[in-house]
């Protein structure tokens, strides 16, 4: 598994932890919308953003708060990954 | 003056805060009783039923703000109740109103689920004049997988709480509300305790709008998602109902009003809309003794 | 089962009168506990789960008092009026309350997120409490407020999508004399306070038997958590699997919590029982 591949990975582990759902990791396709597919609403989100800074260990700035940014597994981790450098 | 008082309803004890006006003499001619959302309790989302009814009381309502069953301090299992119960509730909430103030003239404010509650009462007491319908979903409209997948759930929920309350049950045999949770699932579902419960879908919604006599006034955020169809929706509902549509948009605003300046537009708006209707009232009652 | 006895009660502090709400634990029960509420919101999620727990509590034989803090819920007061310092002063009233009007010997404090670590503060002062439950307790009340600027600025992004600018709600954190916290309007005053709340900084010394309950996605205890019991004279931290309830606005079952929790007094009451004279379960004045 690529570098990439395993981010996405552990990035849906934390999804279906910290929001408490009711699928597999593995079942959450890299590119389908979050909000949409698992009714992630504003507090769920928040979870989501808490979990990313600790499981990640990186500290989101005020800008990087974006629909964007958080609405896919795919741009989840590109956005990570960056972060990372 | 705010008072704590209990009705009961269908062997439920239902806990409310009730206001008083401090000048009886003064009173406005409608009462006002607040429906809290699906999973809320009296004081609304960010208190807002209490600087609500705070500031009703002051202009001379009489308010009351209660807990449906199921919910904040009022008896009843969380997992039981439905939309049909918080109806009830809200029926009983009014006979006391009356009961309690002589008021014969009733406005219900809801949000959210609330609303849709007020909207399944409002033909039910004919004291029920006005609706104040905070962000209301489309009752009766076609319920989602999505829903039908929450009441799975839930039954899941019940099973998982069965066992872990046998294991307490070596600890506090005999003082655990264990036949509580027994009795409700051996009732065969009845109350799957969720939106979209099978005796919430018997109720025949869009007639029960359509029936309403009275005025109802609908309030959105500009930014809540569902307004413009929610807004749509009930448009053309008033039209078969042959009722004039009154609706306030909140610039901005999300589906629960979370910031101060979008809640107090909200209850600025909801009390000077009833302060008319109350003068519509008073009016009505003028012509009525002078003729 | 007979029905738990509730009743309304109203508690003296500062000319004001709190609402509470009394579950009778039954004429022989010689346990308590005051329920410490959660911070702004957090406390609307959570009140029925709090409820659930009394009830629960109160069935196995522990009086629990539940309250308003001033300026919240059904007390009396604008929110904006009050901070942490009154809400300390509030709990030491119910505390007080607890001993003297309804007559219980053995006092706990139940608290949840804010209301653990007011509770704490609180329990600080001359035996106030006689053990304390911490659920999730705030250890870092800078990173609490930033948590809750994360709160506005996720709920601006989703509500206002293209036109969101993360600056605007910072500034308004960061600068305006009173921060609209998504309703709640909090002032300097209280910010300042819950910013210098540092349980690491300025170690607790209850001397009290205190569970620390983690509760989260892992049974495993986080480090914050594992570290403030070992500096406490009499605490033990333990991880519960238990989604946020304090922090949803669907309805969550609260089993896992409220089991640690039971599972954890039963234990306390019974070592209590076997304990030595002069130990926590004396009366107090």
């Amino acid at each position: 598994m690529s570098d990439a591949e395993q981010l996405k990975a552990q990035i849906k582990e934390l999804i279906v932890e910290r929001l408490f759902l009711e699928v597999e990791p593995d079942q959450i396709a890299d590119d389908e919308n979050l909000m949409e597919a698992y009714n992630i609403d504003s507090v769920n989100l928040f979870e989501l953003v808490v979990g990313l800074e600790e499981v990640f260990e990186v500290s989101l700035e005020d800008a990087d708060f974006t629909v964007e940014t958080f609405s896919t597994v795919t741009n989840i981790a590109e956005y990570l990954a960056k972060k990372r450098g | 003056m705010l008072q704590h008082i209990y009705f009961s309803n269908e062997g439920c004890r239902l806990l409310g805060a009730y206001h008083r006006p401090a000048d009886e003499a003064k009173r406005q001619p409608i009462g006002i009783i607040m429906l809290h959302g699906w999973a809320g309790y009296r004081i609304g989302a960010h208190q807002m039923f209490t600087k609500l009814a705070r500031t009703a009381e002051a202009a001379g309502f009489f308010c009351l703000r209660f807990d449906f069953r199921g919910r904040g301090d009022s008896e009843g299992e969380a997992a039981a109740t439905t939309l049909s119960t918080m109806i009830s509730d809200t029926v009983a909430a009014v006979d006391w109103l009356v009961a309690t103030t002589g008021l014969e003239r009733i406005a219900l404010v809801g949000d959210c689920s609330g609303a849709e509650v007020a909207i399944g009462a409002g033909p039910l007491r004919p004291q029920i004049e006005s609706l104040v319908l905070w962000s209301a979903p489309m009752v009766g409209a076609d319920r989602t997988e999505s829903d039908r997948a929450k009441k799975w759930y839930i039954v899941k929920q019940y099973l998982r709480k069965l066992f872990l309350r046998a294991t307490w049950a070596k600890l506090f045999t005999r003082r655990l509300r264990f036949g509580m949770i027994k009795k409700a699932l051996v009732s065969g579902g009845k109350g799957a305790g969720e939106e979209g419960a099978e005796e919430d879908e018997q109720i025949d919604w869009v007639q029960r709008f359509v029936r309403f006599p009275g005025e109802v006034l609908f309030i959105y955020g500009g930014n809540d998602p569902t307004a413009k169809e929610c807004i749509s929706y009930y448009k053309s509902l008033s039209r078969q109902a042959q009722r004039a549509f009154s609706s306030h948009i909140v610039p901005g605003s999300n589906h629960a009003f979370y910031s101060v300046s979008w809640e107090e537009e909200v209850m600025t708006v909801t009390l000077d809309w009833l302060r008319d209707q109350g003068r519509k009232v008073e009016a009505q009652l003028d012509a009525a003794a002078r003729s | 089962m007979a029905r738990v006895k509730e009743r309304v009660v109203e508690i003296a502090v500062g000319g004001s009168a709190l609402h509470a709400v009394y579950h009778d634990g039954g004429a022989d029960s010689e346990w308590g506990m005051v329920f410490c509420e959660p911070f702004a919101e957090e406390k609307k999620c959570a009140h029925r789960v709090l409820v659930e727990t009394a009830r629960t509590l109160a069935a196995a034989k522990f009086g629990c008092l539940r309250f308003d803090y001033r300026g919240c819920g059904d007390s009396p007061g604008r929110f904006e009026d009050y901070g942490p310092t009154e809400w300390v002063e509030d709990i030491t009233a119910a505390a007080h309350y607890m001993r003297q009007q309804v007559g219980v010997r053995t006092v706990g404090a139940l608290g949840l997120r804010l209301g653990a670590t007011l509770a704490l503060q609180a329990a600080e002062v001359d035996r106030l409490f006689d053990f304390a439950l911490l659920w999730e307790p705030v250890v870092n009340g800078q990173h609490y407020l930033k948590l809750n600027l994360r709160r506005s600025l996720i709920k601006a992004m989703m509500t206002e999508g293209d036109e969101f600018a993360s600056e605007e709600v910072r500034q308004q954190h960061n600068e305006a004399e009173v921060v609209d916290f998504d309703g709640y309007p909090v002032t300097q005053v209280t910010r300042e306070q819950i910013a210098a709340t540092d349980l690491m900084e300025n170690r607790p010394q209850f001397p009290g038997p205190t569970l620390i309950l983690n509760l989260s996605s892992r049974e495993q205890v986080a480090n914050e958590y594992r570290e403030l019991a070992e500096q406490m004279p009499n605490a033990e931290a333990v991880g519960v699997v238990q989604e946020p309830f304090w922090n949803r606005i669907g309805l969550v079952s609260s089993d896992a919590v409220v089991e640690a929790t039971a599972l954890w007094l039963a234990e306390l009451q019974a070592e209590m029982a076997a304990g030595p004279a002069g130990s926590n379960n004396d009366t107090h004045k």
